[in-house]
Order: C-alpha cells, then structure tokens, then sequence
C-alpha cells in the first residue's frame, strides 16, 4: 500500500493500513447493524430524528493532506468512542438489562461495536505515529454531552452516535486506503522543502 | 342561613314553632328574607401545577358561603374543559378555598385559564377575572416538545399525550409505537391524541413520536406502562440458628426495569437483590417479618411470622470421616459448622450407594454427628452423605454433603452352589456358579474341589482357578456312593463346604419324558411333591442335542416350592431342552422327572435326509431318515408327501406318525415321477427332500401284454371271418361276382375250363416290331348278345343276373373251328392256336394299335408280319367281295360303328378322336388264344367294375387260375 521502495517503514504502514481498512468496512458493517437492531428494538419510524451529528470533527474535505484527515479520522472515532461508551453507561441505568431475546441480540451487537471501535482506534493511532509523527488526539469524552429532557431525548443520543459510528466508521473505510501513501509523500515533501530552505538561507 | 338554623335549636319550642310559621312565610315571599347585597366575587386566585400528577391546585379567597361556580377554559381557544358548580368548606383561615382539577390531558401541553364566582341559593357573584397558567407552548417556547415525559401508567389505562410543535413547523402524524393515532388540536402549536388500553410496554418503555411535515420525528415521549408488585409468599429460616434469610416468590412481570424496578425493603430496610433473586438476610432473628415491594405504580406489603426452632434450615453435614470396623459395619461422622447444632435435636438422612444401588436411611439425636452404618456387603466400596433437619419441627431437609467413600473388609465367600451332570453312568462333570463380587467378599482366587466315595478312604482334590466352572467327573467300577465337596477361597478365608452325592445316570431312553411348551420366554416347570425331598429340589436343564461338554443351568428351589420358572438369557428359540427335576436329600438326587420342550419351536433347519424311492411293481416305495435333533428346531409331529410337479405340490399323504418313516404310493402307471416329503413341526414344514423315480415295465406286464395282442388279433379274425361267412353273399358280390362263363360254339361249350394248351415246340411266336401291324385286332371280332342268339338259336340260357354288361361277353375266336369265320391260311402264328397252346405274348401293338388305320392294315398285311387276326378281316373282306358293296357292311356282322356293349378295343375304332384314349391299355397282358386284354380299358365306364373284378377277384375268392 504504502509503496514497493526500500523503505521498510512505508511497507509496515501500507500493512498496517490496509487492516485498518478492513476493520472499518467490517466495524461500519456491524455499526450499521447495531443502528438497524435499535431502531427495531425502539420501534423508531423509517424517518430520521432531528438533530445533528454530535462527533463535533470537520468533515473530511478532499483537499486536506492525507496525515490531517487520517488525524480527523482518528479524532472522530475517538469521539465517538467516547460517546458510545457514555451512551451504554446511561442506557443501562435508565432503561434496565433487558432479558429478552431481540434486546439480547441488541447487547450481543452492542458489545461487539465497542470493542472492535476501540481497535480501529488504536489501529488508526499507529497509522498516525508512522506517517506523522506522535498523535496527540482527543479522546473525545470533553464533548460528551449529555442529553437533558427525558427517556426519550436519551434515546435520540443514543441513536445518533450510533449513526455518527456509522458515518465515521464510514469515513475510515473511505479515506484510508490512500492516506499512509500520501502522508509519507507529504512527510519526504516537507523534508525536500526544509532542505531546501536551509539552502536558500546559506546562500 | 346556615348560622340561622343552628341557632334554632337553642329557642325554646314555643318559639320555635312561630320561627317555623315565618320562615315558612319567608320561603313563601323571598323578597321578605333575601338579602339584596351582592355576593364578593372570589379574590386572590391562585394556579399550582402539579406536573406529574396533572393536576392544578386552585386557592382563592371568597366569602363565607362555600358554593362556587368554576371554569377552566384552554387559554388559546378559550375551550371550556371543565364548568361545574362545587360545595367547598373553607380553610383553616377564614374564606380560603382550595379546590384540585385533574387534567386529562398533561399541563404543560397548553395554558389554562381559570375563573370563579360564589353562589348560594339566591345570588351569584360576578366573575372573577381569568386566571390563566400558562403551557410549553407558550410563545417564548419556540422548541418543539412532547408531554407527558417519562410516565409510568398501570397497564389498560388511557394516556393523553401532546406535541408542540416548534414554530413555523406543521404536524404530519402522531405515532404511539409504530400505530398513527388520531390528533385533536389544542392550541396553534399543540396537538393531542389518546391512548386506550395501553398494553405492557417492553424493557425500554413505549415511545410516542410527534413527526413534522419534513417527516422528522420532532420530538417524542417514552412511557412506561406496567403493573405493581405481586410479590407473595415471605418465608424466613436460619441455617446459623441466629441470623434469618427471608425468600419470596415474585409475581407477575411488572414490566418496569430500570429504576422504575421493583424496590424491596424488610423491616423497614432496603433489601439488596442481587441477579433479581428474591432474597433478603437479616442478622437476628425476628419473630415478625414484613416485606414491601414498591414500583412507581403501587406497593405490595407481605408478612411472616414464626420462632426459630421451626424455620430451621439446616446447614450440610462437613468433613465427613468414615471408620470401617469389620466387614459389614463402619461409623460415619461429621461436623457442624456452626456451634448452636451440637445441642440441637436433629434428623439425618443416610445415603449409602454402591453398584448402583442407593440406601438411604435415617438417624436422630441432639447434634448429632456419628452414625453407625450396618449391614454392608464385605470388601465393597461406598459413597455416604449426610443431611439432616430439625427433628422437633421438622422444617425442612438441609443439603447434602459432599460424599465420602470407603470400602469394607473381607469375610468368607458364599457357599459356592454346586451340581453333578451326569452325561453317562461313569462319568459327568461338577458344575458350580461363579460367585459375583458381592458373593466373593473378597479378591477371590480359587475353588478347591474334592471327590471321594464311601468306599474309598482316599479323596481326591484338585485347587481350580477362578475362571474355571466346572471340572470333569470319572468314577470308579466299584465306587459307592460318590461325593464331591466343593469350596471357593478369597485371599483371606474360605467358605463354607458344598457337598453333593453323585446322581445316578438316568438316559432319556430310561425315562418317560414329556413335552413342555414354553411361556412368555420361559419354561414354568412343575412337579409332584416328593418324600425324599428333604433339601429341596434341584431343576436342571441343557441343550438336549448338546454333547459332553455343554452347558448346564441348573437351579435349587426349597422344599415346600414344588414349581419353578426356568428363565435364562442363555435359552435359545429352537433349540430342544432337556428339564430335569431332582429331589435333594441326603443320598443322592433322585430324578423325578424329566421333559422336553423348546422356547420356541421352529421349522426344521434341514429337511428330512436319505429319502429314498423303489419301485414294487406299479407302487413306490418313499423311505427315509429321521431329522438329527440338532436340525429339527421343534417337535416333529409328522410328515406330508407330496408329488411334485413343475408347478405346484400335490399332497399325497400326510403322516401324523413321526415315528413312521416311509410310505407307499400305489398303482402308478410308467413314467418319472417327483416326491417331496417334508416333515412338519408346529411352526409349519420344512424345505423338504425330493426324490424322483421312473417307473419301468415289468415281466408280468410284458408277457401280459403280448397275451393281450394275440387275443385281441384272434378275436379280430374269428370276428371278420363271422361276417364274411354271415355275409358271404354280399360279399361274393361286392368282391367276387359271379363271371359268366365263356359261351363258346361247338364242342367249346361243353368245356369252359380253361383251355390247357400246351404250346407245341414249334408254335413260337416272333414277334415283329411293326407298329403298322396292328391289323391283327382284326382277327378279334366281338360278338353281340343278339348274335349271339342268332346263332345259338337260344340253345344256351343268358346270364341274365349278371350286371355286367353285355360287352363283357366275348369270346375268342378260334380260328378254323367255325364255319362262320372263314378258315385262314395257316402261319406260323395261327399254327399255335391249332395246337391249342396258349402262349402271352406282349405284342408290339402296344406300341401304335391307335392309329391303327385300314390303309395301314393292308399295309401291314402286305409286309408279311405277324398278323393273327388278320384272317378275320381277310375273310370279311372275301365275303363282302361277291355282292356287296364296300360302303354297307355286312348285316349281322360286327362293325366299329355299332359296338353296342364290347368294347374291349374301343381305341380301335379308326374314327375314334382321342387317341389317348387306348393308352390305357398299352402294356396290358394279352392272351394270345383270346385276343384281348386281360386287363380291360380303364376309361369304358362300363366296363370298369367288371374288368376290375374279373381280374384278381377271381383267383384271391375261388381260388380258380
């Protein structure tokens, strides 16, 4: 992924790459499950719920560099990491431990969410430290806002940072293939770049 | 009014009647009691909402009288919700009301406006002025919103919810769950709809959805619909016999989970569920206990009360020891836990097992910790625990023990159960049970067998291992009363001696034995009692066609038992079983009977062997074997014989005579003949034998049948020469018609023999091949009857009984002897008949008689030939000469033309148009004395018959040349 040079660095990073990829097309795969198993536990209607995604991270414009969106990626998983476990805490001590067999299912799936998003997280963070450097990234748990207003209102937060797990889980499978590549063009750039400007001041 | 009347009471009766009488007057004309001032119009007028409730708390503050009238109207529309006219006692202070509406729809949904006026019988006051509270869609409130907000309701109730719609935004729909419900608009922004019977929600509550025209779910409300507590049944006991552990059993599912679950407390103090188990502890024991279950939709109160002693649940028996002490005791102990158990009266439960038999049995006593387990097996293994309860007030049984094992010393064996088979008079075999585990009572090693007789001093032992079962018998010639002892030995002891006198041999030849049919897999034996019997009796059995070293099963029943069932995996269905039953004494066993039977009777394994067929004269005779013993599978109860054909059996006999072993099929005729014989048991035949023979003749038969053709030939012949004799007549005429005789002239008639002719040496013909000579037939001139009679001159009678016709009558002529015929020149050949020597001769005439023509004739009467009748047209010829003419014939005188019966040599005739025709006589014998054919012309109609019978008939019936 990352190229066929010398570089045995760029050929980890590709690897490392292409199996984050894989685990966010499998995490968006069972995130979108996991919206699909709540929206039928809660009997949510087909149309969407008011309301904004709560991962506060700019989208991912396709001119940015590739190290500074594989950095939004990372911010907004961790966002939503952050969110997703908040979400569980509160969901199981306002609603109960269902027992039946469909919340089942919902807990099983839910579970499984969580910890597969803790690994894209931390494969996401390698990606970072080898193609930019050391990752200094929000966690995200700042921006937890709780919801205020009831049962219902907190079902509505649940719902939509299960849907920004999606959106972003999303974003990972779409924007990583081609951004450890990118970064390390970028990085031999800057290098190219800062050597250049050492020349110019000698001269 | 009220003040008035209270003080009625306190007047004295006299003047209270009067008081009546006005007021009476009073009620009559109002305007003589009412009071003209105005009543004050309520003051002060206060809203409380209380949101969870619903409900709105009025104060005001109005005059003494307590009747008010009250609207609430919904700000916005100023819809009415509730005008009714209510009776209220004042407050504590002096013209204070308070007054609560319950709203069915919740609060906040819209603003509500209140006014009040007083009232008594005859006034109303003004109005008060609209007191207005106000809803979530107040215009400050641009958010959209859904009422009620978390509620938990009882489950079949209604529910109002509502939305408010934010600003500028426009309801699309409603939904309760996935359902649409029907809205009812409040204010501008609010709209509400009703749920009825609302069934349980599930774990996360029922959401309600207000959906704006964008199809977004603006908001929504989650609502809780359940039940209260039903929890029941509060039982509290102690294991420690201090503490308590109270347990209940929960009711219906409320519904609710999450904080709005069930909270317990007991005694006043929360219980702490841990995994929903419904278990509470208490350190002391209280002789009371009470229970509150409490969820948002009610509370449940439950109680039990009892002492300590009957709630006694004990706690499970510890560190159990066994202490094995002999054989088949040992001592189990244990320990308590907890000290208050030492004195305290209890109930144990025992459970032993072993082998899979489990014994429980059961002890008491104050504290108590050891039991004395008995009548164990030696040398086997056990698992014991323990369980106890209170003896005094039994509660219930504590739980179990872990278990321990232990295992019991050895003891001496069982008495090993022995039995002598007797297979001939000297020698048999000592047949003994193997003992099981539990009979061993130990590590077993050995059996020791002995053998000794009463005659003998010496014994005989021999030390058997413990897989061996059986050892051989041979006895002495002049052995008395023989024994055998027999005693099995484990690795510490010995048993007790099996001592048993040799029986007497007794073959089944020497003993009436029965059959024995079996019964539900078994055989149900039964006998006599016997006198000798005074040790029982012993039942033995074995495969009958089993030889010497088979197995014997055997069993000992005591004395007063007379019947026994003979029940053992080892029978086998169609095997015969010898059953013996032996009376046991101190002598030896004595056989009181003995049967046969099979567990279940088959068809023969194989069928009946060495069938054989001879033939006696016209009988077979079918022989054959006996089926083995082994093969028949079931009592042979007879045989059938049957003929076998290509396609099917026919039954020729049926035997019901087992013992009968041959049969004899009579009168059969010659030919191959097929036998089957099959023998039968009950469950039906077997595959049968067959045997096929072929019946030969035998000398009898052929002698015989030689006489029987020789009669029957002498019978046909005695029989065909009765007819011909009877019949002779129709016989001489069918076969044998009379011939006439041959009229001859002159001295011919005197003789019509056969003319014996003597040809003369020099009368040889030479015959002439011309077939141009055939002119000769001239010379055979036929004679008509009537010329006949002519010139006989009726001297000679006609034959008239003769059917043959009259050409059948001619004669030869002879030449020179009459003075009809003219005498011709004598030739060599006419010289023959003057010597009167008849002589055949096959002339050349056969040749070309039929184109015999006259031209020819002269022809060949001119080369000289042989011509033996050519006088007779010579002379014809030299008659008519003189004076007839040649064309008329003269009368009298035979002419072709007028053949009228002769016709020997029709073909002669020169006109004839077939010429075919006299080939039929072409090659036919001709005499030469009578000038014709002897065999006559085949195709004359007429003559066919006469010339057939005149040829052979004559000499094969009369025997005539």
């Amino acid at each position: 992924m990352a190229g066929t040079g010398a570089n045995g660095r760029q050929l980890t990073g590709g690897y490392r790459a292409g199996k984050t990829v894989q685990l966010a097309r499998l995490l968006n795969t069972e995130s979108v499950r996991l919206l699909d198993l709540y929206k039928e536990k809660e009997s949510f209607p087909q149309t969407a719920v008011s309301g904004e995604h709560l991962v506060s991270v700019p989208r991912l414009a396709s001119h940015l560099p590739a190290g500074e969106r594989v950095w939004l990626v990372h911010a907004a998983l961790g966002q939503c990491q952050g969110l997703l476990d908040r979400a569980i805490v509160l969901e199981d001590a306002e609603l109960g431990l269902p027992g039946d067999k469909e919340s089942t299912e919902y807990l099983s799936q839910r579970k499984v969410v969580k910890e597969r998003l803790g690994h894209l997280l931390q494969s996401t963070k390698s990606l970072l430290v080898d193609g930019a450097g050391t990752a200094t990234v929000a966690t995200g748990q700042e921006r937890a806002e709780e919801p205020d207003g009831g049962l219902f209102a907190l079902k509505v937060w649940i719902y939509r940072i299960i849907q920004d797990v999606v959106y972003w889980t999303n974003m990972a499978s779409e924007n990583l293939p081609t951004a450890p590549m990118e970064a390390a063009n970028e990085t031999r750039k800057m290098a190219r770049n800062r050597r250049r400007g050492k020349k110019t001041v000698r001269r | 009014m009220l003040l008035f009347n209270r003080h009625l009471h306190k007047l004295p009766s006299m003047y209270s009647t009067l008081l009546c009488v006005l007021c009476l007057i009073f009620t009559v004309s109002p305007s003589l009691c009412q009071d003209d001032s105005p009543l004050d119009v309520p003051q002060q007028i206060r809203l409380d909402k209380d949101f969870e409730a619903q409900r709105l708390a009025v104060t005001w503050h109005g005059n003494l009288g307590s009747v008010f009238d009250i609207e609430i109207y919904r700000t916005e529309f100023m819809d009415i919700v509730f005008n009714e006219t209510v009776e209220l006692s004042t407050g504590k202070n002096a013209g204070d009301c308070h007054w609560n509406w319950t709203s069915t729809v919740p609060l906040e949904c819209t603003s509500h406006s209140v006014r009040i006026r007083s009232r008594d019988l005859l006034r109303v006051s003004e109005w008060s002025p609209l007191q207005t509270t106000e809803g979530s869609d107040f215009p400050d409130n641009t958010g959209a919103k859904m009422y009620p907000v978390d509620k938990v309701v009882l489950a079949g109730t209604n529910t109002t919810f509502c939305c408010i719609l934010g600003e500028g935004q426009v309801l699309q729909e409603i939904l309760y769950m996935k359902s649409v419900m029907k809205e009812v608009r409040l204010s501008r922004r609010t709209y509400a709809v009703t749920q009825t019977l609302q069934p349980p929600s599930n774990i996360s509550g029922t959401n309600v959805f207000c959906v704006d025209e964008t199809n977004v779910a603006v908001d929504g409300a989650v609502i809780f619909v359940g039940y209260p507590p039903g929890d029941d049944d509060l039982i509290c006991e102690t294991q420690d016999l201090v503490s308590a552990v109270c347990q209940w059993k929960e009711g219906r599912s409320t519904h609710l989970w999450g904080r709005r679950d069930t909270r317990y407390t007991l005694n006043g103090r929360d219980c702490k569920i841990v995994k929903r188990a419904k278990k509470c502890g208490w350190e002391q024991w209280e002789s009371n206990w009470t229970l509150v279950a409490k969820n948002p939709l009610g509370m449940r109160e439950i109680r039990d009360s009892a002492p300590l002693s009957q709630r006694v649940h004990p706690v499970a028996p510890e560190s159990l020891k066994v202490l094995v002490r002999n054989p088949r005791n040992a001592t189990l102990q244990w320990s308590w836990r907890y000290q208050g158990y030492e004195a305290f009266p209890l109930i144990c439960q025992v459970n032993v097992a072993s082998n899979g038999i489990s014994v429980t049995r059961n002890y008491s006593g104050a504290g108590l910790s050891l039991v004395l387990l008995e009548d164990l097996w030696p040398y086997e293994t056990y698992r014991a625990r323990v369980r106890c309860g209170s003896k005094n007030y039994f509660w219930k049984w504590g739980d179990w023990s872990s278990e321990s094992s232990f295992r019991t010393k050895m003891d001496r064996p069982e008495t090993p159960d022995m039995w002598i088979w007797m297979g001939s008079d000297k020698s048999g075999r000592v047949l003994w049970k193997p003992l099981s585990k539990t009979e061993s009572h130990g590590d077993f090693i050995r059996y020791d067998v002995t053998q000794g007789s009463a005659s003998d001093e010496g014994l005989q032992r021999l030390e058997v291992p413990a897989s061996q079962l059986s050892v051989p018998l041979s006895l002495q010639d002049n052995t008395s009363e023989p024994f055998v002892t027999l005693l099995a030995r484990n690795s510490k002891w010995a048993s007790h001696t099996s001592q048993l006198l040799v029986p007497k041999y007794l073959a089944d030849v020497d003993v009436t034995g029965s059959e024995i049919s079996s019964s539900d897999g078994g055989f149900d034996m039964s006998w006599l009692a016997s006198a000798n019997a005074s040790r029982g009796y012993a039942v033995e059995w074995f495969n009958t066609s089993c030889g010497q070293y088979c197995s014997v099963d055997w069993l000992k029943v005591p004395e007063a038992t007379t019947s026994a069932r003979i029940e053992s995996r080892g029978l086998e269905a169609g095997v015969r079983y010898t059953i013996s039953v032996y009376a046991l004494s101190d002598e030896a066993p004595q056989l009181l009977e003995r049967r046969h039977g099979y567990l279940e009777e088959m068809v023969s394994a194989e069928p009946v062997p060495s069938l054989e067929a001879s033939q006696y004269e016209s009988s077979v005779l079918l022989s054959w074997q006996e089926i083995p013993l082994q093969s028949q599978r079931g009592f042979v109860q007879g045989y059938n014989v049957y003929l076998a054909n290509i396609s099917k059996y026919t039954l020729l006999a049926n035997i019901t005579d087992p013992s009968v072993r041959n049969y004899t099929i009579r009168k059969l005729g010659l030919g191959t003949y097929k036998f089957t014989v099959r023998a039968y048991t009950s469950a039906g035949e077997d595959g049968g034998s067959t045997v096929s023979i072929k019946l030969e003749p035998y000398a009898d038969l052929l002698l015989f049948e030689i006489l029987i053709a020789l009669a029957a030939m002498s019978g046909f012949f005695i029989l065909v020469t009765a007819v011909c004799y009877r019949k002779r007549q129709w016989v001489k005429k069918a076969f044998y018609p009379e011939i006439p005789e041959p009229k001859l002239p002159g001295q011919w008639s005197t003789s019509q023999a056969t003319l014996d002719v003597k040809p003369s040496p020099h009368s040889m013909v030479h015959i002439v091949e011309n077939p141009q000579w055939d002119s000769s037939k001239e010379g055979l001139v036929p004679v008509s009857e009537e010329d006949e009679d002519g010139d006989e001159s009726g001297s000679e009678p006609t034959d008239t009984d003769s059917d043959e016709p009259g050409l059948l009558r001619y004669y030869n002529h002879v030449m020179g002897d009459s003075g009809q015929a003219p005498r011709l020149p004598i030739d060599s050949s006419s010289s023959s008949v003057g010597s009167a020597d008849t002589d055949v001769t096959y002339t050349g005439i056969q040749t070309s008689p039929c184109a015999l023509e006259v031209p020819a004739q002269v022809e060949a009467q001119a080369a000289g030939g042989y011509r033996p009748q050519a006088q007779v047209v010579q002379q014809q010829q030299q008659q008519q000469q003189p004076g007839q003419s040649d064309a008329e014939p003269k009368a009298g005188a035979p002419s072709p033309a007028s053949f009228g019966g002769y016709k020997p040599q029709c073909t002669w005739r020169p006109d004839s148009p077939d010429a075919n025709g006299f080939d039929c006589s072409v090659g036919s014998p001709t005499s030469v004395n009578s000038s014709q054919f002897l065999i006559p012309d085949v195709s004359s109609e007429d003559s066919r018959n006469a010339v057939s019978s005149t040829t052979w008939i004559p000499s094969f019936m009369s025997g005539k040349p």
